[in-house]
């Protein structure tokens, strides 16, 4: 009786904090990561505790350092969940590139062109949701593709990027280009319009905290309702879904159309919070937001800690790069791939020895007559 | 006994340790009277063009004025913003943004104050606290339009940018302008393919090449490696009878460059060392002005440079004379490039 009490608790701790092991994987990821980056610089000759020291304080020692890595972990953060929930449901959405670019174009154009000389607090809230409408509509059209003429949405999403970035490089070389210049850029977009920033000098937006505000969003979402647990479990079986009378189809619409939306989102409060103008390379988060949602395990609690992860190192390997340590900005890069790359690792090799012990004979939840059945369903 | 020979040189050690700590103090600078300067590329350091000539250029001005240097790369304009607050939060007299995507993001920095100066290559425009160093290659362009319609022999001139920005348009128009001057018929097709990625330029130079194209004039920095590599191909695969085809540098001087260098027979070059060693006077004896900054023939930073091994066999004496007298006119104001 105890044994089978024990055992069900055990597992129902393992559901239930599942986290901890995650977490515990992403720690000894990263210190794999670090103990192979240190050699590695060791190596070439660089000095391994400068440099750590350096990327550390220019993370986070400080206010200003840790405003600058949650700016840049917001729009990772929104483009993460935009790949994270499609992801979920069994949609490879690939296209947050694209659905990010239209929506940071929607914003410049709503503001710059077509509502130049509207009221305060007019326009911006209509670029926000028209850059987030924007950036659903752009991803549904993917999801029609497949629909009516069978087109992969992984094939379509990524061509669907490219279709954004040369849109918008017409637009800014044609009817958003800012005047008395041949640069391929917009206008300014009027101060009014900017999002408010909440720490003084520094770029702290508070479309940041509504981006955390998002992600709790969508994580209540997931676990609270039953449209979360029907795209949860169309993306798991989607065949099995169907049996069970969950509308597959409509769900997957519905999510494609939100992460779309997210992504849509961080184009703005890229462009309205911290550029203020907008060329034809806006960066690439949303290519990073991949990474971001497969580190956080597609959960928007742990998308919103790979996002502050990826931000730290962002800014961190930039700080580097402005000492005079001289570090290539590629040595970012390269260690947030191993970062993934170890995670992935230690996952497969932790979910191999779950599957070997629960697969032993000794193992096997002991039988009594006053305990319950084995529990079922999805968490 | 042992104090008294000290009692008497006291004097003579006061004396000796004075001039050792004032010759210590006058050869030790101190970390709060270095002139620090900062370089912001959107570019690899290694794209062989624009950014890398940026890196050096900075770098080698550092060396002579003994400079704090520090140049960061792959910076998007989204991040533009806090990298220049970065810099400006730890007190750099200058900062150089390298590129026109920079203007704005430094305007809107510069305008929170401080001391530090702030300064954007390849941008067209003027903005408040804001020294714009409109880097020129029109000139030279057109000298090397003169060269491309001199050794053509199909009429038709290509020319591959890696994006039309205004410094890059405003070398196809002078290339144009420089070619037509002497054959009004020719053609120069344009296309504008990507900085980094070799491969696309390749393929362009191909096409323009199978157009019967034979003078190729690029500047696409990183890629140029692809239309180098599309004009050794062309020129190997090509019967003696067939003229060669010949590809133009641009930004920093490329008439060596080890894929094509006997095809190559003139560049259009920019000293950016000389435009950022001049900044960097005007900042440290209080001359900096901000407005556009015209850096062309003129001022010696933007030349049209000839292959020297080419000189006397592809490129004639009387070529040398064209593009000599091309640049004569353009330095007396008598051709106006817009």
């Amino acid at each position: 009786m105890a044994a089978s009490q024990a055992w069900f608790l055990a597992r129902r701790a393992g559901r239930e904090f599942g986290w901890i092991v995650t977490l515990a994987q992403a720690v000894a990821a990263c210190a794999l990561v670090l103990a192979l980056v240190l050699t590695g610089l060791a190596v070439v000759g660089y000095s391994p505790v400068a440099i750590v020291t350096r990327w550390a304080c220019g993370a986070a020692g400080g206010v200003y350092p840790l405003t600058s890595s949650m700016v840049e972990a917001c729009p990772l953060l929104l483009t993460g969940l935009a790949a994270g929930l499609t992801f979920r449901a069994g949609v490879l959405n690939i296209g947050a590139q694209g659905q990010f670019l239209v929506g940071a174009v929607t914003a410049v154009g709503l503001t710059t062109r077509w509502l130049p000389a509207a009221a305060p607090l007019v326009a911006m809230p209509l670029a926000i949701a028209a850059g987030a409408l924007a950036g659903g509509l752009w991803a549904l059209l993917a999801s029609v593709l497949e629909r009516y003429r069978a087109v992969p949405v992984v094939l379509s999403t990524i061509l669907l990027n490219f279709v954004a970035l040369y849109l918008i490089r017409a637009l800014l070389h044609g009817p958003l280009q800012a005047t008395g210049t041949a640069a391929p850029q917009s206008p300014l977009i009027p101060a009014r319009d900017w999002l408010g920033v909440l720490i003084p000098l520094s770029s702290f937006h508070w479309g940041v905290p509504a981006a955390f505000l998002v992600a709790v969003g969508f994580w209540w979402f997931n676990t609270h309702t039953t449209w979360g647990f029907e795209t949860f479990a169309a993306g798991l079986n989607p065949a099995a879904a169907n049996l069970a009378g969950i509308p597959v189809r409509a769900r997957q619409f519905l999510i494609m159309f939100l992460g779309g939306g997210c992504a849509g989102l961080a184009g703005v409060f890229q462009v309205l919070g911290v550029t203020h103008f907008m060329t034809a390379s806006f960066g690439d988060y949303g290519y990073a937001g991949i990474a971001v949602a497969l580190l956080g395990r597609l959960n928007p609690l742990g998308i919103a800690l790979a996002a502050i992860f990826f931000g730290l190192l962002d800014v961190g390997s930039q700080r580097v790069q402005e000492s005079t340590l001289a570090l290539p900005q590629g040595v970012a890069d390269v260690v947030k791939a191993l970062v993934i790359l170890f995670m992935l690792l230690l996952g497969a090799y932790l979910a191999r020895r779950r599957l070997r012990v629960t697969s032993l004979p000794d193992a096997a939840p002991p039988t009594s007559a006053g305990s319950a059945g084995p529990p079922g369903g999805v968490n | 006994m042992t104090r008294a020979p000290f009692r008497r040189h006291r004097r003579e050690a006061l004396l000796l340790a004075v001039a050792a700590l004032i010759a210590l103090v006058a050869t030790v600078r101190p970390a709060w009277a270095t002139f620090k300067v900062a370089l912001i590329c959107s570019g690899s350091f290694t794209d062989g063009g624009w950014n890398q000539q940026g890196r050096a250029a900075i770098v080698r001005v550092g060396r002579q004025l003994h400079l704090h240097v520090s140049a960061v790369e792959h910076v998007s304009p989204v991040r533009a913003v806090n990298v220049m607050r970065d810099y400006l939060m730890e007190h750099y007299n200058l900062v150089i943004g390298h590129g026109y995507e920079f203007l704005m993001p430094a305007a809107e920095i510069a305008a929170e104050g401080g001391s530090t100066k702030f300064a954007v290559c390849g941008a067209d425009q003027a903005r408040p606290h804001i020294a714009t160093l409109a880097f020129d290659l029109a000139g030279p362009s057109y000298q090397l339009g003169v060269l491309a319609a001199l050794l053509t022999k199909s009429g038709k001139l290509g020319f591959i940018g890696g994006q039309a920005i205004p410094s890059v348009v405003a070398c196809y128009r002078g290339f144009v302008a420089g070619a037509r001057s002497i054959n009004p018929r020719i053609t120069v097709a344009q296309a504008y393919t990507s900085w980094d990625q070799p491969a696309l330029s390749r393929s362009q130079a191909e096409a323009f090449i199978q157009q019967g194209i034979d003078v190729i004039y690029q500047n696409v920095d990183a890629a140029s490696r692809g239309v180098f590599e599309a004009v050794r191909r062309a020129d190997e695969s090509r019967a003696r009878q067939q003229s060669p085809v010949y590809v133009f540098g641009s930004n920093r001087n490329q008439n060596n460059n080890t894929t094509c260098g006997a095809f190559t027979p003139a560049s259009a070059v920019i000293h950016m060392g000389l435009a950022f060693r001049r900044l960097v006077r005007a900042v440290q004896q209080g001359n900096f002005k901000p407005g556009v900054v015209p850096e062309n023939m003129a001022n010696g930073v933007c030349v049209a440079v000839l292959n020297p091994r080419l000189e006397g066999t592809v490129i004639t004496a009387a070529m040398q004379r064209a593009v000599a007298h091309a640049a004569e006119r353009l330095r007396n104001g008598k051709i106006r490039l817009r």
